[in-house]
């Protein structure tokens, strides 16, 4: 904290975010060149008074910058006014919030502290819908988060030692940053942004319901335990998701674009509604992929493998490789083109098998460059116009373009039946 | 016919040694002491043969070798001794317990040990020390009160405390070993020993020094403090690679002069300057910290604060104002670079402080009445309070509340 005392004059003046600037009540301070105070969500910048009540003339001019200030006791009377985005004000004179929140803080004490419980909280009121909402050391209790408003922000800080369980919806404007421990119910979380990126040992129990986001999520601290449960992620705005190290269940990428910025792996379901881009990453898939909408395959590798992954919907892979002991199924009727290449890593003991969902209806592929096919049980699959499929081992059942250990097959066709034949 | 004296290592007393008439002389000194009272005069024609001989004077007298060495030479009184050339010694030189020599004229030419008897032994005089030898030169609190050059092709070792005033100190060539030795400086003087690594440097109130080339000390520079102490030092630089003891919890001192105080060692330093923060007490001097390694800890035990007049620079290194909450002063007009540097407690006291580089201020930054900061185009990061009483010029600089 910095106290000005005596009447100055500066040129520029930069008040750094989690800092607190008191000015002298009596002083007169002028800023010619630009101020520039900017908080964040979390790191607020503070600024007041020496006395209470008492405001300290600041005369600032066009130059200014102001976001996430606690500004009290500050009188801009003189000069340009200030506009303190996201910020809170009072007592203050030619200063304008926008995005006014109050700061709770937790104070629970209980093994099972009820969040609407006012007594609770630092303000001894309950946090009603845009307040910004803190857990630290301050709350040496377990937080039942039974609030049904919708928060600014929810900030489990790595000092708040307890546990906070929802059992309604969890919803936030906001970001939900997780540095502690956090268990979400059957509600699930209606959040802007989830962030737990940060090293502190921490567990988040994502329950079986559904968390919609509407920005990143970052699932990859360092220490971070993330149990998936039975949970489904709907990233339904543009956003980065990384999710680093971890498996998450459900994801169905519904609106907006996400990008990935660390690989991927799912064990469930990869439903794609709107944009999926890959970049250089690695997206990993047990269950089955369902895309609906735009897969930007970059320079990525998927891989697939499981004894139940399906594939379905038109689909550009960079580089696809199925992992042995892989059952694949994949949409009938849909494309499936592979652009760098595709891998089947089959043994004769773990072979692969690539069906068509719908029997005797194909699967097209397409390969433009190289492939490495081991032993591969190969059903209704026309890879007509690429490369030739060629499996080192394994069967071909109604398959076009198909070559079993170098050797070319002959077709018959019969209606839309195709029937192997071996030479 | 050739006079001819042997004294065949017995031990000789005599009123002078007299050898300068025309006749052959030969002169073999023996293995024994010579303790002679008056006029030594030898001659270049002589066969002089010093062999482990140790001549003493001990009375008012003119020493003239004509060219020849003794061995162990002895000023054995508190006599006024007059070279008539240079004096040769190419054993060891000692200045006897409790005397005060007076060697006037010429140089004596020290050639191996040199040995000041105790804290009371005193070599004066306008005769030069010379040293061109190697060996050890022994202080025992002794004084070398006489101009005194090292030009050796060998080694000089210090040891002990060897006291110097009065004239110049000038190292030309050789290797000086400073081992734990402690030339404690109790009279004004000319020092020019770029070259020289002395170990500790101490000194006496109220001395001016003027160098004439840069000092280095590797271990302490001692300056008691008692009410007016003050040191002078005038020119170039001197080389702080160990700690700074000055003062104390009850004594100050003031630092004059134009020397530039250089702290610029490679481990751990501890910088004790009790120059008090306000008043009488300061630093003068330019103040420079280039630490290349280890922390550099600023102490002031009196009432921990250091004034700076002189100028302040950083330039590397780790330094520590907090553990002893040590106050910056600046009681005077002058330019202050601290840079990366994060001070403690600053006060801008009297004067115009300019700023050509950043400041970093961890605790509380004071401008007193009458007193000016000016920022320049610099960034002032403030990580406690702002008390402005006297004036601050923003100039183009940005002023950053941090943490």
């Amino acid at each position: 904290m910095t106290i000005f005392v005596g009447n100055t004059t500066f040129n520029n003046l930069e008040i750094i975010a989690g800092n607190t600037a008191t000015f002298a009540s009596s002083g007169g301070f002028v800023v010619t060149g630009s101020f520039s105070a900017i908080g964040s969500a979390g790191t607020w910048v503070v600024m007041n008074a020496t006395t209470s009540g008492q405001r300290a003339i600041l005369r600032l001019g066009s130059s200014q910058d102001v976001q996430y200030v606690d500004a009290t006791d500050i009188d801009s009377s003189v000069g340009v006014p200030v506009t303190n985005l996201s910020g809170s004000v009072s007592n203050t004179v030619n200063w304008t919030a926008t995005g006014t929140a109050v700061n709770y803080i937790f104070t629970g004490s209980a093994a099972t502290a009820s969040a609407l419980l006012s007594s609770n909280w630092s303000t001894i009121t309950t946090p009603t819908g845009g307040n910004y909402v803190y857990f630290t050391d301050v709350g040496t209790g377990n937080c039942t988060w039974d609030i049904l408003d919708s928060m600014g922000l929810i900030f489990i800080n790595s000092s708040y030692a307890g546990l906070v369980t929802t059992t309604t919806r969890m919803d936030v404007i906001g970001a939900l940053t997780v540095q502690g421990n956090l268990t979400v119910g059957a509600g699930g979380a209606n959040v802007g942004s989830v962030d737990a990126s940060d090293a502190t040992a921490k567990t988040i129990s994502m329950g079986n319901g559904t968390w919609l986001v509407k920005g990143n999520v970052s699932l990859n601290g360092a220490n971070l335990t993330l149990n998936r449960d039975g949970s489904t992620l709907i990233m339904n705005a543009n956003g980065n998701l990384n999710a680093s190290a971890n498996t998450l269940n459900i994801v169905s990428i519904s609106n907006g674009t996400t990008t990935l910025t660390e690989a991927l792996n799912i064990d469930n379901k990869l439903n794609i509604f709107s944009t999926l881009s890959l970049g250089a990453n690695t997206l990993t898939i047990t269950g089955s992929l369902n895309n609906a909408g735009t897969f930007t395959g970059g320079t990525s590798i998927v891989r697939g493998y499981g004894s139940s992954l399906t594939l379905v919907g038109n689909t550009t892979f960079n580089q696809l490789t199925l992992l042995n002991n892989t059952s694949s199924n994949w949409g009938a009727t849909n494309s499936f083109v592979f652009t760098d290449s595709f891998n089947v890593l089959g043994t004769d003991t773990e072979g692969v098998t690539i069906y068509s969902t719908v029997s005797a209806t194909s699967a097209k592929f397409k390969a433009t460059t190289a492939q490495s096919i081991g032993y591969a049980l190969v059903e209704d699959n026309n890879a007509f116009g690429g490369t030739v499929m060629d499996a080192s081992a394994g069967s071909l059942t109604r398959t076009v373009n198909w070559y079993l250990n170098g050797t070319a097959i002959v077709i018959v066709v019969g209606g839309d039946t195709f029937f192997e034949f071996f030479e | 016919m050739a006079l001819v004296y042997d004294a065949n290592g017995f031990n000789v007393t005599a009123t002078g040694i007299l050898a300068n008439g025309a006749t052959s002389k030969t002169l073999d000194m023996g293995e024994g002491t010579w303790t002679v009272s008056g006029n030594i005069q030898l001659s270049s024609g002589m066969t002089f043969t010093p062999s482990t001989s140790t001549v003493t004077v001990n009375e008012t007298s003119t020493i003239k070798t004509g060219g020849k060495a003794f061995s162990g030479f002895t000023f054995g009184a508190t006599k006024t001794y007059t070279l008539g050339d240079d004096l040769n010694v190419d054993g060891t030189l000692t200045i006897g317990s409790g005397f005060t020599a007076t060697v006037n004229s010429n140089s004596i030419k020290a050639s191996a040990g040199i040995t000041l008897g105790n804290e009371t032994s005193v070599l004066a005089g306008s005769a030069t020390l010379l040293y061109d030898g190697t060996g050890t030169l022994t202080g025992n609190s002794g004084t070398i009160s006489t101009n005194w050059t090292i030009n050796t092709g060998g080694t000089l070792t210090l040891s002990g405390i060897i006291k110097y005033d009065t004239g110049t100190l000038t190292y030309t060539a050789g290797t000086v070993d400073a081992g734990t030795s402690t030339l404690s400086i109790v009279g004004s003087c000319t020092l020019n020993t770029d070259g020289i690594d002395w170990y500790t440097i101490a000194q006496t109130n109220g001395i001016v020094v003027t160098l004439t080339s840069d000092i280095t000390i590797t271990n302490d520079v001692t300056s008691p403090g008692a009410s007016g102490f003050s040191y002078t030092w005038n020119g170039y630089t001197m080389h702080i690679k160990g700690d700074y003891n000055g003062g104390g919890t009850n004594t100050t001192f003031t630092l004059f002069g134009t020397t530039t105080y250089k702290v610029d060692g490679s481990g751990d330093q501890l910088l004790n300057i009790n120059t008090r923060g306000v008043g009488t007490r300061y630093i003068q001097n330019p103040f420079i910290i280039e630490s290349t390694g280890g922390t550099v800890t600023m102490d002031s035990e009196y009432d921990e604060h250091i004034d700076f007049r002189g100028g302040f620079t950083y330039v590397s290194g780790t330094v520590d104002w907090t553990t002893h909450g040590i106050t910056a002063y600046f009681g005077a007009t002058q330019n202050v670079d601290s840079g990366t540097m994060s001070f403690y407690k600053v006060n801008i006291y009297a004067g115009t402080v300019t700023l050509t580089g950043n400041m970093i201020v961890g605790n509380t930054l004071t401008i007193n009445a009458s007193s000016t900061l000016a920022l320049g185009s610099n960034t002032l990061m403030l990580k406690g309070d702002f008390i402005n009483n006297g004036t601050f010029t923003p100039g183009t600089g940005k002023v950053v509340v941090t943490s």
